[in-house]
């Protein structure tokens, strides 16, 4: 690696840091509708693959830390993953505690992400051996059952979710529509130089799916009737204190400190479970025997974002490369396109960077864990400094400054540019179909992991096997 | 001061807005904004027609930061923060 990639990552992780510190802040925004659109624009500026790493990990650090301040001040969820944490910061807030809820949710993702990197490197290198030993070839069996092992995942999250028979009913025909789109798409595309679509408009609108179907209901008065509301949202921020030096041993050691490591540790081997789902669950039995309530209220703010960010690291890292296939959520979902081939986006005349990323981070192992290591300690500094320093003031002036409703326009306009230069007019319009496909099935509870597996299985039948001939042969494909 | 700011409060309980990712919008200045984004992409992709594709890119990106600006200055966020403690 040399000193200027270094800087590369160095840069991209302090931006990363800091964007996604704002996203996180912001109320209700979706990690994988914020995440994936960011990570392809990287991969279609041709990026290096350490580089979008390490920008895809300081992303998820800095959201799950940050996700968890507008819960500590107002008691709104910044995200999905800080819903459970709202009943201990609505106490907490109530009786005076803020600072001291925002001190232990910030050391409580810092033991998380520590812990989770650890456990993940255990898992990978136990799979490491295991393959040593056994012989058997993981990178050859998924890239010649990619189809069966997403297929499986997909059926496994169907399972895991909360509407199991609606998400095991919804993998086939969401399949189906993504091959009809691959096969009808030259004939509509009018471009001569555009004869096939990539994966990346079909990344986009799953992403973008819930958001653009919501939009669209609003032109009916009956859905706008139903979602009225009066007035501005009224949201009280609670003062915080300032911290000094004396605090801070006070903040990194205490009586929540061993129940967030042992609960980090317990959730990372959960990497295959929703990530909300184990924050409840290790969460709750991790402080079930506190009697103090205020203690059980920090020991529990401290515990979840500790398991959050260390089931989102450990799920990730265990995805891309114990398994090579994205097995967890926190993969599946946000880290959706690590694991797609996008087409070459090299420029002209310059010889393309991989073709591969998932072969290309695992072909040079031990530098790629030296760039998540980076990228997270350095995400680490700047967002816990900054938190722990600022999080009243950053929390009151993205509160004042950032309307909703041009961060969701900002979001559909990156939709609409990626959208576009890849595949065209065309492009656009067969994707918003999709879009519009994937949000229903979304509002029907089928979540954003099942949808990406179905993708994964479909492309990979359509590609690599010869199920969808016949088709071909009537689209003259 | 103090009066100006009530009044605008009340005015403010009065207006009807819509519930979208937990937060309250205006549904006109949601499709405003995202015309504005739209046209500001449009007009990147013009201006960089003949340039390679990762230009366009950085080209676009940067026509989305200038419409996140302007939507941020001509759209009010519906939220009234308060002091609490």
């Amino acid at each position: 690696m040399d000193i200027v990639l270094l800087m590369q990552i160095i840069l991209v992780v302090t931006m990363a840091s800091l964007l996604y510190m704002v996203v996180g802040i912001i109320p209700g925004t979706d990690e994988t509708s914020v995440l994936v659109p960011a990570t392809i624009f990287l991969f279609a500026i041709n990026a290096h693959p350490y580089v979008i790493l390490a920008f895809f990990i300081a992303s998820i650090t800095s959201l799950n830390l940050t996700d968890s301040i507008p819960t500590a001040l107002t008691s709104i969820p910044g995200g999905v993953m800080s819903t459970p944490l709202v009943e201990h910061s609505k106490y907490l807030k109530e009786n005076g505690l803020v600072t001291k809820s925002i001190r232990k949710m910030t050391t409580g993702s810092f033991y998380g992400t520590i812990f989770g990197f650890l456990v993940a490197m255990l898992v990978i290198l136990v799979a490491m051996l295991f393959q040593e030993l056994t012989k058997v070839d993981l990178k050859s069996f998924v890239a010649s059952y990619g189809h069966f092992v997403y297929f499986g995942g997909a059926i496994l999250l169907s399972v895991l979710s909360k509407k199991k028979i609606v998400s095991l009913l919804a993998i086939i025909p969401f399949g189906i529509a993504i091959v009809f789109i691959v096969l009808v798409y030259p004939h509509v595309s009018f471009d001569t130089s555009k004869s096939t679509i990539s994966y990346t408009p079909f990344f986009l609108s799953i992403t973008l799916g819930p958001l653009l179907l919501q939009t669209v209901k609003f032109f009916f008065p009956q859905y706008r009737k139903k979602n009225e509301v009066y007035g501005n949202k009224d949201i009280m921020l609670e003062k915080d204190e300032k911290l000094t030096r004396k605090d801070i041993k006070e903040v990194f050691i205490g009586p929540e400190t061993k129940p967030t490591i042992f609960a980090s540790i317990v959730s990372s081997f959960l990497f295959f479970l929703s990530p909300v789902g184990v924050t409840m669950l290790v969460g709750q039995s991790a402080t079930a025997k506190i009697e103090d309530k205020n203690q059980r209220a920090l020991t529990s703010v401290s515990v979840m974002n500790g398991i959050s960010n260390a089931t989102y690291l450990s799920g990730v890292m265990i995805s891309l490369f114990a398994f090579l296939a994205p097995i967890s959520p926190a993969a599946s979902g946000p880290g959706a396109s690590l694991f797609a081939v996008f087409p070459d986006y090299a420029p002209e005349g310059v010889p393309p960077l991989f073709t591969n990323f998932l072969d290309f981070v695992n072909n040079n192992f031990w530098l790629s864990i030296l760039v998540i290591f980076i990228a997270f300690s350095i995400a680490l500094v700047v967002t816990m400094y900054l938190t722990l320093r600022f999080a009243r003031k950053m929390t009151s002036l993205v509160f004042k400054y950032i309307p909703q409703e041009a961060v969701i326009a900002l979001l559909i306009g990156l939709v609409v540019l990626i959208v576009y230069l890849d595949s065209g007019i065309a492009g656009l319009g067969l994707i918003l179909i999709l879009s519009l496909f994937s949000g229903f099935l979304n509002s029907k509870g089928v979540s954003y992991g099942v949808l990406f597996m179905s993708l994964y299985t479909f492309m990979s039948l359509y590609s690599n096997t010869g199920l969808f001939d016949f088709a071909k042969g009537w689209f003259g494909a | 001061m103090e009066k100006e700011k009530n009044q605008n409060n009340e005015v403010n309980s009065t207006k009807v807005y819509y519930k979208m990712w937990g937060e309250h919008i205006s549904f006109k200045q949601l499709l405003l904004a995202i015309l504005v984004n739209v046209l500001f992409v449009v007009i990147s992709i013009i201006a960089t027609i003949k340039l390679q594709y990762q230009y366009k890119l950085i080209g676009g990106l940067m026509a989305m930061v200038i419409a996140l600006v302007i939507c941020a200055i001509f759209i009010r966020p519906k939220r009234n923060i308060g002091n609490g403690q």
